[in-house]
């Protein structure tokens, strides 16, 4: 869940308010929605994302109703029609009405207007040969200020309209009538087109535009807010949102203000975009509340608990944890086609009170396996689907697992946490120990049967600092799985969440132990910015880009636990062909040069000349790679997120305990690298 | 090319004469507080006094034995029989806790259907790992969840058997 900052309007209108002395303008483009409704006029704002509304006053200055109302950015002033006074009346930043004395009127009044955005001018409409459309000039310098001119009769002019709106750019009036038709005014001729039928009926009383052409549309009866994209050829309206529903709606909105301001405060989904995940897409979104949402805090995803796995054909059990009354939808991506279709609603409008509720859900039989998403969402709102916006509660998306009957899965070191592999890249000569030539955060998962055979292996991680100049790539080998066991078909291959079209399946002979290629050249996803020499390793230098990668590697045969590689795997680096990797060779060493953990062996690409130069002391023979005549290796693997030294800095400097830990052989010091035993100003932050 | 070892042992030890042998220079940086280090000790390693040697003033002076990669990891063996389950579909789960001190579902090691009631593997965590916990779910809306809480003083045997 994501969520973006709290609609300051209401208190700025009160702050006013309070000093009012005489009418002021409102301060700026508002981004919310005004909606005028009742006999006695009421205002009220609406958040056309989320409908959700508010009453921002109930004396307007006026004891009849208020029509026809718009937002005029040449003054900031709303204006509309007003019953009581039968004449354009202009309300101010404290919502009160005043009569503006305009001639020439054909005595009637009109409940359809707005305010011209590319002159400062006020139009209304009402259908019929004795009226049409008026304009009504609001400069006050000009010669027919206040003198409304008949731009068409309302005849020629035959709408069955209840509201009207200005497009931000092109200085034509929309609408769409009772039965559906979204119909183009131009306002300096009074000829009209219809452009299309929506495919939805009713009294659209309330019509607003955004500043990208979207014109939205309140529908009375019901309140639903309904979106249609004005630029394409043949325009439908598309659910948006649950507003107010009125019989006397009428509404004004600054067309020029984004939809969502920056202030407002709206929870988004976190699935990948596809599932609807922002106001663009019209994604699921709801109004936050302090009174209705999920787990214990409305902006972590942090209400449902996966207390079981999900099995396909078996049931699945989850823990639901809401705070007020409301209803509870749930979605799954069975098919894993990127969106959350109408057959894969789980959970439906499922009442819940405050607290835990355990919620059992039957998961198909032919449920694709692999990693998926489901969308739960909480409102006080019934019926609500996957997308679009709701006044309140909240929504949480999760990934989760489907697996095949029986299946465990091991996550190492936990779902959350990462071990780190810190690198130094110079072998086989020493380098200087600092080790952050190359840091990566690195999980694995493994799924076993219930024969307890290994049937899969998930790798994913991020890179957190490079302090060399050296290239590397970063592989992980699967210790005695053949490479012609993995099932490279169904392997998925993720790099910052989006699908990678080339294998990461390193191409060797199908005997040989599998190595899975994250990439060739890690510089090739971060850079060293401004006057950084490296990538994180550098005082000022912290600045973390995104590099993330995520690869699932099905077997083929599955693998007996006792046999199966686990835990770390075996990842290691490798120099990136064709790239400089010291003067210690006579040419560039390329994918032969490997640096692997302490004793970890290495790949059937490995060069063997290598072995034994410089300070290396491996002994393939004896299963002992990577190590130094001290023992010492190239490379560590700590269980959690390390904060890694900076550049030149002994490990044995940013971490003390260190000499005591290596000497007695892990007796010692057992916890050195934890954030306590570090000397902060020598290290680099990953926490 | 890569100079041959004789040469860099050579240099090797005049840098050390430079630096004075190895000796104990430099040792304000290294003084950890013990008292600090102590609390994270795991009570199930005995916690040595440390002993009178030089402190070391760079990695490449650190030696150890070719066995020892410098793991952080210890195995917790995990043995689970709940004779009350055996026959009936039920689900375990292994997590860290969270801050309240409940089973974190965002965070699990391990997540495995119980099979007949029993479960045992060994589970790899981290040395500063000092709780975990376990929650076993029937498949019910109803039924309450059997929980149960690993510590590090508990020793590395998590057996479970009731």
């Amino acid at each position: 869940m994501c969520y973006k900052n709290v609609n300051k309007l209401l208190l700025t209108v009160i702050l006013l308010i309070a000093s009012k002395s005489q009418a002021t303008p409102f301060e700026s483009c508002p981004s919310e929605a005004f909606l005028v409704q009742d006999t006695v006029a009421r205002i009220y704002g609406v958040n056309l994302a989320t409908g959700f509304y508010e009453e921002l006053s109930d004396s307007m200055g006026t004891s009849g109703k208020i029509n026809a109302a718009g937002f005029n950015t040449y003054d900031n002033y709303l204006y509309g029609w007003g019953y009581e006074f039968q004449t354009v009346v202009r309300i101010d930043n404290a919502y009160q009405a005043t009569p503006i004395q305009v001639t020439n009127l054909p005595g009637a009044s009109f409940y359809v207007g707005d305010v011209s955005l590319s002159e400062n001018a006020y139009y209304m409409y009402r259908k019929g040969g004795s009226y049409g459309l008026y304009r009504v000039a609001l400069d006050e310098e000009a010669d027919d200020f206040a003198v409304a001119e008949r731009i068409v009769d309302g005849s020629a002019l035959n709408l069955n309209i209840y509201d009207m709106a200005f497009h931000p750019q092109n200085g034509d009036f929309y609408s769409v009538d009772g039965g559906g038709n979204l119909i183009r005014v131009n306002s300096e001729t009074g000829s009209s087109s219809v452009i299309s039928n929506v495919d939805q009926q009713g009294t659209f009383g309330a019509v607003y535009f955004d500043l990208s052409g979207y014109l939205y549309i309140s529908r009375n009866s019901d309140g639903y807010i309904f979106r249609i994209d004005t630029s394409e050829e043949s325009p439908v309206a598309e659910f948006f949102a649950f507003g107010p529903s009125s019989g006397n709606n009428d509404g004004a909105r600054c067309a020029l203000a984004p939809i969502v301001s920056e202030d407002s405060t709206i929870d988004f989904g976190d699935a990948p975009e596809s599932y609807g995940t922002s106001i663009e897409n019209n994604g699921a979104r709801h109004e936050l509340s302090d009174d209705l949402f999920l787990g214990g805090a409305q902006s972590e995803d942090d209400g449902i608990d996966f207390v079981t796995g999900f099995e396909s054909g078996l049931d699945t059990l989850i823990n639901v944890n809401a705070l007020g009354e409301g209803y509870l939808s749930a979605w799954v991506d069975w098919d894993q086609n990127g969106t959350f279709d109408s057959n894969e609603k789980v959970v439906d409008s499922r009442y819940l009170s405050s607290g835990p509720t355990r919620v059992l859900l039957e998961v198909p039989i032919d449920a694709v396996e692999g990693s998926t998403w489901c969308r739960f969402r909480y409102s006080s709102t019934e019926d609500i689907g996957p997308n679009g916006g709701v006044s309140d509660g909240e929504v949480e998306d999760h990934e989760i697992d489907v697996t095949s009957s029986g299946v465990s899965i091991v996550t190492y070191p936990s779902e959350n946490n990462f071990v780190t592999l810190a690198y130094e890249d110079n072998w086989p000569a020493l380098g200087d120990y600092d080790m952050n030539d190359v840091v990566l955060a690195f999980q694995t998962r493994q799924y076993v049967n219930e024969l307890q055979q290994v049937i899969r292996y998930d790798i994913k991680g991020r890179v957190l600092a490079i302090g060399a100049s050296y290239h590397n790539g970063f592989a992980v080998q699967l210790d005695n799985v053949p490479s012609g066991n993995v099932d490279e078909l169904l392997m998925r291959y993720d790099i910052n969440d989006q699908a990678q079209s080339t294998s990461a399946l390193e191409q060797n002979d199908a005997n040989d132990d599998a190595v899975i290629i994250v990439t060739q050249d890690l510089w090739d996803h971060v850079s060293a910015q401004n006057s950084c020499s490296y990538y994180r390793t550098q005082d000022g230098c912290e600045a973390e880009q995104r590099f993330e990668f995520s690869i699932a590697v099905p077997l083929i045969e599955p693998i007996a636990i006792e046999n199966a590689p686990d835990t770390v795997l075996n990842p290691f680096i490798f120099a990136t062909p064709g790239t400089y990797h010291g003067d210690g060779f006579d040419s560039h060493p390329g994918r032969g040069l490997e640096i692997h953990l302490k004793n970890k062996k290495a790949s059937a690409r490995f060069n063997t000349a290598f072995v034994g130069m410089a300070d290396d002391e491996s002994r393939p023979e004896d299963s002992k790679w990577f190590l130094n005549v001290n023992n010492m290796p190239w490379a560590i693997e700590l269980p959690t997120l390390w904060n890694h030294p900076k550049e030149r800095v002994d490990i044995l400097d940013a971490y003390p305990e260190f000499p005591e830990f290596v000497e007695s052989e892990g007796q010692q010091k057992t916890t050195w690298y934890t954030s306590s035993r570090a000397v902060n100003d020598r290290i680099i932050s990953n926490n | 090319m890569f100079i041959s070892k004789k040469t860099a042992i050579v240099m090797l030890v005049l840098l050390l004469a430079a630096c004075g042998g190895g000796g104990s220079g430099g040792g304000s940086d290294t003084s950890s507080s013990d008292s600090s280090s102590q609390q994270n000790t795991t009570s199930n390693q005995v916690e040595e006094s440390t002993p009178e040697t030089s402190t070391p003033e760079a990695t490449t002076m650190l030696v150890t034995s070719e066995d020892f990669t410098l793991e952080t990891t210890a195995k917790l063996s995990v043995d689970v029989t709940i004779k009350a389950l055996d026959g009936e579909r039920a689900y375990v789960n292994i997590c860290h806790t969270n801050g309240d001190g409940n089973i974190d579902y965002s965070n699990c090691l391990v997540k495995t259907p119980l099979t007949n009631g029993e479960y045992t593997s060994d589970v790899t965590i981290g040395n500063e790992v000092q709780v975990l916990a376990m929650q076993v779910w029937r498949y019910s809306e109803t039924d309450e969840p059997i929980n149960f809480l690993w510590q590090r003083s508990n020793g590395l045997l998590w057996s479970i058997n009731i």
